[in-house]
Order: C-alpha cells, then structure tokens, then sequence
C-alpha cells in the first residue's frame, strides 16, 4: 500500500493531472448525455410513435459492448479525447433515457390531469409537477451513467484519451503492482465515493415526493 | 474482411469459446452464491440494507480497477476475470431474485400456509414457480452484462473475444477489431434472445396460461 | 340440534410483542357444531386476531382452543391445519394452477387416490355452482372475484373439514354478487352441517348469516348471542349503537324473517303468499304492508317450506325495541 503512496508522492503533478483528465470527460460525456437523454426521455414518455424507434435504437445499442463501443469510433475519429467522450455519451444514454421515460410514464394520470385542470401550461406542468415527481426514477439513471462514465473513461485509456486508465494500463505491461494500483484505488474511490452521493441525494428526492 | 475470416476462424473459434466458458462459469457461480444470499435476506429482512450497499459499493468500482486490485491475489489470467465477474453480478441477481420472491402476492403465501402445507412444499410448489419469471430475468440481465464485461477480460490474459478488439486497436487491424465488435455483440444478442424467450415462458406459467396438469 | 362443542376458547389472550394492550382479552365461549358464527367488529377489534388464534396462524399468548375437545396445541401444525378450511378475503388461489389443482390441494397433499381427487372436485363445484365444463382448467385469472371466491370456497372444503374459517371473503367483492355469495354460503353449510367462523365488520352480513354473532370490541367479547337476542337485549351501549340507530326500523334491516319463524299450519301453507327466508325484516314489513294479511309462509330458494312468519311478531319487536 505504502508503495503507491511513493508513487503519487513522487508524481504528484502526472497523478493529479490524470485525475483532472479522467473528471473532465466525465463531466463533458454526462453533460452531454443528459442533454440529449433527459429531454428525449420525456418526449418518449408522451409521444408513444416517437418511443417506439427511439427504444429500438438504444435496445440495439445496449446490446453491444461497451469495450466495442470504444473502439468501433477509432477508424473514424482517431484516438483522444474526442472519440472517448463519443463512445461514453453512447455509452450513457441508454440508461439515462430508459430510466428518464420509466419515471415519467410512472406518474399518476390523474395527478396530471388535475394540474391541467386547473389552468397549469404544459410548460408548468412538466416543470412543477411531472420532473419533481419523476426525479427519483431519473436520479436512478443518473447515478447508473455516471458509474458507467467514469468506468468507461478508465477503458478510454486505451484509445489514448489519458485519465487514471493509464496508470492501469502501464501498471499491468511493466508489471508493477504500485503503478497500477494507484490508478485502480483511486478510481475506484472516487466511483463509489460519486455512487454514495448519489444515492444520498435519490433518497432525499425520493422523500420529497413521499 | 472476409479474408480475415477464412485465415482465423480457428481462433476466432476458439475465443467465441472461451469467452462463452469465462460467461457461463461466471454466471454458474454468481448464481449459487446470490441465491444463497437472496434467501437470507428473505428470511432475515435487516440484512437487505446492507447486502445492497456493499453489492452497489462493489459494481461501483470499474472492472478495469478490479481487475488491478485482484490480481496480486490471484494473478492474471481467467480466475482473477471470473472471481471479478461473480462479484459484478452479485449487484443484478441478488436485487433480481430477491424481489422475485417478494413479489409474489403475500394472500397466496397465506392460504398456502392456513391450508396447513408444509414450508418446504409451499417452497417447491409455490414459491419457486411464481419467482422463477423474476430470477430469469436477474439471469437474462447477468448473462448479457457478463458478456459485455468478460470483453475486457483480454486485458488481463484471459482471452475470449476481447482478444480480437485489443489486439485490433493496438496492431490498427481494422478486420479483426470489427470482427470482434461483431462476435461480442452476435453473442450478446444471442444470449439475450434466448433467455428472453426463455422468460417469457417461465412467466406464462406462473401466471396460468399454460395447461393444466389433472 | 346438536350440541356438540366443536370449538372451545378458554381465556384466550394474545398479546404482540412490543405491544402495550392485548389484541385478545380473555376470550372464553363456545362454538356449537354446525352452526355458522359469525365474528363482527370493527379493525382493530381483534376478530381477525381470534380468527388466526384458531388455526395457529398466531399462538396464543395465554389459555387454550380447544377443537372437539382437544387441545389445538396437540397436533403437529400442519396436520392441524388441513383439519380446517381456511378462506381469505382475496382468496389467495395459486395462479399458476389450475381452478380444479387449486381445489385439489389438500386432498392431493394428503395423497389421495387420483380418481377420488377428481370425483370430489366436481362434486365441490356444482356446491359452489362452477359448471365444471366451463372452469374445470381454467386459471384465477381468467375468473372474476366471485368466482374466485367460490373456487376458494371449494379449496377449503375439499378434504371435508368439519370446521371453516373465513376472513372477511366478500370484503373484495361487489354488492350483487356478494348476496349470491352470501345466499350461496347458506345453502351450502345446510346442506353439509359443518361449522362455519365467519369474520365480518359488515354488521347486515353477520346477522344474516349467523346462527350466533360474536361482537367483538377492543379484544374484548361484547355479546354472543342470536341475532334476536343481540336485536332485542342488547348487553352494553357499543353492541346497541352497532345495531341500530335508536330508530327501530334500522333493527329489521339487520335481521332475516328466520329470527321469528314459527311452525305453520297445512291450511296456512296452502293459501299463504310466500317470501324468501333470505329477506330482510324491513322488507317483510313492506310486503305486510302492501297486501295485508296477518302472515307469510316463508321458503327457501328451492321451495321447500320452513314456517311462517306473523305480522303480530314483527309490531311486537318494534314495541318493545322502541324504549333505550
């Protein structure tokens, strides 16, 4: 343990830098993909016609590897940062729009139907009403892609987007358990670190709907 | 790419196989221990908190990160990948088979119980087939996340089809890595399939649409 | 009549942990063999509690059933059990079985021979009125709650219980078919005299089924009696406001003409206008009221005579109902 202690001593500007890397796409990826998945979740979830493609499009990307995902991007656009955050927003969406269209298509019709009722725009109802109540089922997703990000962008090492994979990555071709373990433990911290967060604020959003 | 083909679809063969042999073995041995710890959390409640974070905590953690923390115990190769799936898909299938049996009607149990069957006959007769639909699906879910999961097992020398897609990336074999990417998700597919079907009918007859036995 | 004790409470008590009062409070009565009892009472007055006590859902925190004399405790749990039929307000069918392998639980438990298995299921639906034909393979979810109700009902005769327990089971059910279900049930226990332990808080379904109410309040036994009795000598204030809202008229809407049935003479049967012995007292009173008369002949669904019933009687209970 103490090893990879030494290590991030003595490479301290590398260590944080890698974190810094591997935080940055994360947020850019999650950005993204919220962007795109949060709104044409909702949509989903009203309009049944636009549902039916959009969940056949994302069953088939489901189905494929992530690692795949990855790679398939590398004849196209290279190596770097770019085809990483590509393949991580692919990577995301998926979950993000599923668990978006499930939270809510869960609400009750009648809740709705009395906020329509009484004079409510359908701008204030998807505002005030349907995403406070669908919250918790998206915070779900949230915390599933980001879990999914910030592992995929470990695997983004090695299409050379930098970020803590590469620790990994060196540590298990020059077989040095320190190197690579810097790498893991941190990740993995940082992970389940994100995940108890997450999860915190599910509940709480959870008990606010309660 | 078709030549690709022809030259390699012995080893292309043989990692199709191996990577199915890391899957099923990871599943096989996932399941035994998540069933263990579903019903012991069925029959003491409490435990569910924190069977459910520990099992979060460890899916958290990325599989390239298990992998490094695994391996100085039990080295490279297809156990440390096997060792690290099993524990992935405690998360799915103890979640899964848990709320299999939690969801079936407790009036069911009940007059099972008032009627004077004995608990391992209630456990056979009608506990089991009612949360079969629900562990299948747990199954389903493990089976084709493993398969996913199990592509980065190459990394750590335990072969399978993850094989063709590093190799592809770091030798610019665009051939082999499409293959790869087209076998991993063949594969997938498949699963998936077959134990959607197999699903389905699990829960055609829990809930009566089969035909009767007398 | 017999007058054998098929169930006996003796100072029965349960109380469930972390609880400070007792859910049962000194329960002590009898159960006559054949009769239907019905347990009424409000949630929370312990009549489910006593219900479960009897077949050793719950064990009892102080005193003894008893079940034909013996004690309950006596026998291994499960062999007890299926001495009873036990049906629950939502019927609790396994849905993966078929309507005939659900009535067949018990007996297919207790291994009987295939054949005697079927015969018996057939003979439980036509006394439930399935048209064997129809549901003999059907699934519960391909049955409405009656049915279902009905198919439970069958379940728990199968093995021919001498004692039957029901929890609420027309709570679930919609007003019309609950009647049938109700009419039904009567029919069904005359004809096989086993005992019935019926649980309600519908006050007109306990009275109307019952040979004697158990009114329940607070785990306590407030009154068992006949429903004439409870009617006319109300034992405290709570089984008075049960009742009736002090206006006499709301008292016969609890009772059935078979309260004040008395023997009939040939002449009478032959000439006299006849009502169902399911009726209501208020309506009875209505049918007086219409067509005059002094007396109505009353018979069962099928026809068959079981005494008349006198216009005298009726203005009797209503006087002397009157007074609080």
């Amino acid at each position: 343990m103490h090893d990879v202690l030494e290590y991030i001593s003595s490479h301290q500007s590398r260590y944080i830098n890698a974190i810094i890397t591997h935080l940055t796409i994360d947020i850019i990826a999650l950005t993204i993909c919220f962007a795109i998945a949060i709104p044409l979740g909702y949509l989903c979830a009203k309009k049944n016609k636009l549902a039916i493609p959009v969940l056949n499009v994302t069953n088939a990307l489901k189905i494929i590897p992530s690692v795949a995902k990855f790679f398939i991007l590398m004849p196209f656009f290279g190596i770097g940062i770019v085809p990483a955050v590509i393949a991580l927003v692919i990577l995301a969406v998926p979950t993000v729009l599923i668990n978006t269209m499930s939270g809510v298509q869960g609400i009750e019709p009648q809740i709705i139907e009395s906020a329509e009722g009484m004079g409510m725009s359908r701008m204030r109802v998807c505002w005030f009403v349907e995403m406070p109540l669908a919250l918790p089922m998206i915070l779900n997703g949230v915390r599933m892609a980001v879990i999914e990000v910030v592992a995929g962008t470990t695997i983004a090492s090695y299409i050379g987007a930098g970020g803590l994979g590469d620790f990994i990555i060196a540590g298990l071709s020059q077989n040095n358990r320190a190197v690579m373990l810097t790498g893991a433990v941190t990740v993995a911290v940082i992970s389940i670190a994100l995940d108890i967060i997450l999860s915190i604020v599910q509940q709480r959003a959870l008990r606010r709907i309660q | 790419m078709i030549r690709y083909l022809v030259r390699h679809w012995d080893d292309m063969l043989y990692m199709t196989w191996q990577h199915v042999q890391i899957t099923l073995l990871a599943v096989l041995f996932a399941f035994i221990i998540a069933y263990a710890v579903a019903m012991l959390m069925y029959k003491y409640r409490f435990l569910t908190m924190p069977v459910n974070g520990i099992c979060n905590a460890i899916f958290a953690i990325p599989t390239l990160a298990m992998f490094s923390i695994l391996i100085p115990v039990t080295g490279l190769g297809a156990d440390t990948a096997i060792v690290t799936l099993v524990l992935y898909n405690q998360f799915i299938l103890t979640k899964s088979i848990y709320t299999a049996f939690t969801g079936i009607a407790p009036s069911v149990i009940e007059s099972a119980e008032g009627m004077g069957m004995k608990e391992s006959q209630i456990y056979r007769e009608v506990k089991l087939p009612l949360a079969l639909p629900g562990i299948m699906s747990g199954i389903k879910m493990s089976v084709v996340s493993t398969i996913t999961m199990a592509t980065l097992a190459a990394t750590i020398g335990a072969g399978g089809l993850g094989v063709l897609l590093f190799q592809g990336i770091a030798t610019r074999n665009w051939n082999q890595l499409l293959w790869g990417v087209i076998l991993s998700t063949l594969l997938a597919l498949l699963a998936s399939t077959l134990l959607q079907k197999v699903e389905d009918y699990t829960l055609k007859k829990s809930r009566g649409e089969g035909s009767g036995k007398i | 009549m017999e007058s054998e004790i098929a169930i006996e409470y003796k100072n029965v008590t349960k109380r469930f942990a972390g609880n400070q009062y007792d859910s049962v409070k000194n329960v002590s009565l009898r159960v006559e063999a054949g009769t239907i009892v019905t347990i009424l009472g409000t949630s929370g007055s312990g009549k489910t509690t006593l219900l479960k006590l009897t077949n050793r859902i719950y064990d009892l925190t102080s005193g003894d059933i008893e079940y034909y004399g013996q004690s309950i405790s006596a026998l291994p749990v499960n062999e007890y059990r299926r001495k009873l039929g036990y049906v629950i307000q939502q019927a609790g069918l396994f849905p993966h079985w078929t309507v005939a392998e659900n009535i067949a639980t018990i007996p297919q438990m207790l291994r009987w021979p295939k054949d005697k298995i079927r015969e018996r299921v057939l003979e439980l639906m036509q006394m439930v009125e399935l048209d064997p034909d129809t549901y003999y393979s059907r699934y519960p979810r391909q049955l409405s709650g009656g049915q279902q109700q009905r198919v439970g009902i069958a379940r728990a005769l199968a093995a021919k219980p001498s004692v039957m327990l029901m929890d609420e089971p027309f709570g679930a059910i919609d007003a019309l078919t609950r009647e049938n279900l109700q009419n039904a049930l009567i029919k069904l226990q005359r004809d096989i005299h086993n005992t019935i332990l019926f649980v309600t808080h519908d006050v007109q379904e306990a009275f109307k089924l019952a040979h004697k109410v158990i009114v329940m309040d607070k785990g306590e036994i407030q009154q068992y009696d006949t429903p004439y009795n409870i009617i006319s000598a109300p034992a405290n204030d709570f089984v008075r406001k049960l009742v009736s809202t002090g206006d006499f008229y709301d008292k016969f809407r609890v009772l059935t003409v078979t309260n004040l049935i008395e023997a009939a003479s040939a002449e009478e049967i032959r000439t006299g206008p006849r009502i169902s012995d399911q009726t209501f007292l208020n309506d009875a009173l209505g049918e007086f009221l219409r067509r005059g008369g002094e007396y109505l002949i009353v018979e069962t669904e099928d026809g068959k005579i079981r005494g008349k019933i006198s216009y005298n009687k009726i203005r009797q209970l209503a006087c002397n109902g009157v007074s609080k």
